[in-house]
């Protein structure tokens, strides 16, 4: 039996046939006490029919194997499956529970079509912010057409992931990564792209972006033809997550690290696919570290060890972190650290990280959209509020500035600031 | 975060519950307390449990409740004679059929349920039928009867859920 098997159960009652007994057990008791037999004749179908059922469905055996996947674009989540297997004429009394991921809001309801072999489902959510995740799989019950016995239908159900991050990125492949480390024996990968120095013409694509098209030698052949550029790869890339835990609400904090992770996760992936080498820490009490290399092994292994990363439940000294981080990579790799820190500014890693001789750039998710309208101000009050939180937490971030750049991550559905300074990495400027 | 229990809805028919406002009605007039307050307390509590069973809570599975404690008033209060035996029985099948026409789950479920409803209507109808055909010093034998069939598909539940447990199902072999 493998992880995805799951077994069916019997034949059990619902709360429903409970109450039905228990009305026509008093009814059968006030017919007694009143010497009457009109209470016995309600009370008798009451009393029968959760045995009835029962009888009639005992002994049935369903299994219904899942196969479901995840369409749709940035926060809004198309969820289509099919139930096959042997489900007879229970086909048109399954009912499906679905659990929906946290921060996830209905936006289509659950729509079935059933058929003798297969019931297809479709659904929409609309997650508040980026996830990675696994859905669970629904619980498929066979539950008779009064409601009053149910039953699990068992079969092979696995579980489905849900990454979702900001469509930027997805863009970041194409980056030119500074003080990169060449190793001894290392050759630098080269690529032809749509960035980077030019490199040739080619005949234009239909779909070519005009900005690419060759306009005076396309004119001279009488044809379009497109610039080539060619990008040198100089991938190395340390994240470092930062898992304290960094407010007195726990749940906001889980939230944060949620978003962190999500956006780590894509980063992560958007540069193992343009061979860049990446090391992975996260940092709580101590430092956990993946160490730094590319290809699909290593891949596997940090984005594994991502979706791992858990909040922690005592905040370690930043110190720590950066002479930890020393033991495990070469100093000037360019470092990202993502970090909601929001308490003393004495612990933020970046000062200690760059001290330790790694560039980092500092990226924050910004817990003030979580805590929107969640006091108890006037809505005349609550913009006010906000902008005070917003020019204290600009104040505080200023300082890091001094150290790092910053990328304030407010808008938890876009990474443009990020994008757009990775892009343009000489002018270090974020807008 | 709680799971959201959803079907594909559909408009839920109108007819059992029309079938149901009748029989409750019929049982609420035989019953015969003043100015019609027997029918408004049986559509009293059916209109209750509709309006509970339509909103879309976790609570719905005890959504008959109202239905049934308008039904239970009726029959407490209800004189000794075989019509109210007769329309007693029939208000509770007619609010069984309704309960499986729920409108949160497909379409049919009268007809899916037509086999458990039935067992209980040969029931009522085995007992209304000792009942009336016996002499009145017999009467009781009428109830024992219908406790008798009670008591048999009691036993049958029980022996079959018996077997069920020594043979492993196809799910779990």
């Amino acid at each position: 039996m493998s992880a995805d098997d799951v077994r069916g159960t019997g034949v059990r009652w619902t709360g429903r046939a409970y109450l039905l007994i228990g009305v026509g057990a008093f009814l059968a008791v006030a017919a007694v006490a009143s010497r009457s037999a009109v209470p016995l004749f309600v009370a008798l179908p009451l009393l029968l029919v959760p045995f009835a059922v029962a009888s009639l469905t005992t002994g049935r055996s369903m299994r219904a194997d899942l196969t479901w996947a995840a369409g749709g674009m940035g926060a809004d989540v198309d969820l289509t499956g099919e139930l096959r297997g042997s489900l007879g004429t229970g086909a048109r009394d399954l009912v499906l529970e679905l659990f929906p991921p946290p921060g996830a809001v209905p936006t289509a309801p659950l729509r079935i079509s059933r058929g003798s072999e297969t019931i297809r489902f479709t659904v929409g959510w609309r997650l508040l912010e980026p996830t990675i995740s696994t859905v669970r799989p629904p619980r498929v019950v066979w539950q008779d057409p009064l409601g009053l016995v149910e039953q699990d239908v068992g079969g092979k159900r696995p579980g489905l992931e849900l990454e979702r991050y900001p469509a930027e990125i997805h863009r970041l492949g194409a980056v030119r990564l500074d003080r990169t480390i060449t190793l001894p024996g290392e050759t630098r990968s080269r690529r032809v792209g749509a960035s980077g120095e030019f490199y040739g013409i080619r005949e234009a694509a239909p779909n070519e972006p005009w900005g690419r098209i060759n306009w005076r030698a396309s004119a001279r052949v009488g044809r379009l033809l497109a610039n080539d550029y060619q990008l040198e790869l100089t991938g190395d890339l340390l994240i470092v997550l930062d898992v304290r835990p960094c407010s007195s609400d726990r749940a906001v904090d889980a939230r944060l690290l949620g978003i962190a992770r999500a956006g780590v996760h894509g980063i992560a992936d958007a540069l193992f696919h343009s061979k860049v080498r990446v090391g992975y820490a996260t940092f709580g009490e101590f430092v956990e570290a993946v160490p730094l290399s590319t290809g699909r092994g290593h891949r596997a292994r940090v984005l594994a060890a991502i979706a791992a990363s858990r909040l922690s439940p005592v905040a370690g000294p930043a110190e720590r972190c950066a002479v930890s981080v020393r033991r495990y990579y070469r100093p000037g790799i360019t470092t990202m650290v993502v970090s909601s820190w929001t308490g003393d500014v004495a612990e933020e890693l970046v000062p200690y990280l760059r001290r330790q001789g790694f560039p980092p750039l500092l990226i924050s998710p910004s817990s003030l959209p979580m805590l929107e309208g969640t006091g108890d101000l006037a809505p005349d009050e609550e913009p006010l509020a906000r902008r005070l939180e917003l020019v204290e937490r600009r104040v505080r971030l200023s300082e890091t500035w001094r150290y790092a750049p910053v990328i304030d991550w407010n808008d938890y559905w876009s990474l443009e600031g990020l994008a757009r300074f990775l892009r343009r990495p000489t002018r270090r400027r974020v807008s | 975060m709680s799971a959201s229990r959803v079907d594909a809805r559909r408009g839920g028919s109108g007819l059992t519950f029309a079938l149901a406002v009748l029989a409750v009605s019929a049982f609420g007039l035989v019953v015969g307390l003043p100015d019609l307050l027997g029918p408004a307390i049986g559509v009293a509590g059916l209109v209750l449990s509709s309006l509970w069973r339509r909103r879309p809570t976790t609570g719905r599975s005890f959504a008959p409740l109202p239905a049934l404690v308008a039904l239970s008033v009726l029959a407490v209060s209800a004189p000794v004679v075989a019509s109210a035996e007769l329309f007693g029985g029939f208000a509770t099948l007619a609010l069984l059929l309704w309960l499986a026409d729920d409108p949160a789950r497909p379409a049919g479920g009268g007809r899916r349920a037509a086999r458990a409803i039935g067992a209980c209507g040969l029931a009522i109808g085995i007992a209304w039928s000792l009942v009336l055909l016996l002499p009145s010093s017999s009467r009781g034998v009428g109830v024992a009867g219908a406790l008798l069939a009670l008591v048999l598909l009691v036993l049958a539940y029980l022996l079959v859920r018996e077997t069920e447990g020594r043979i492993p199902s196809a799910a779990s072999a």
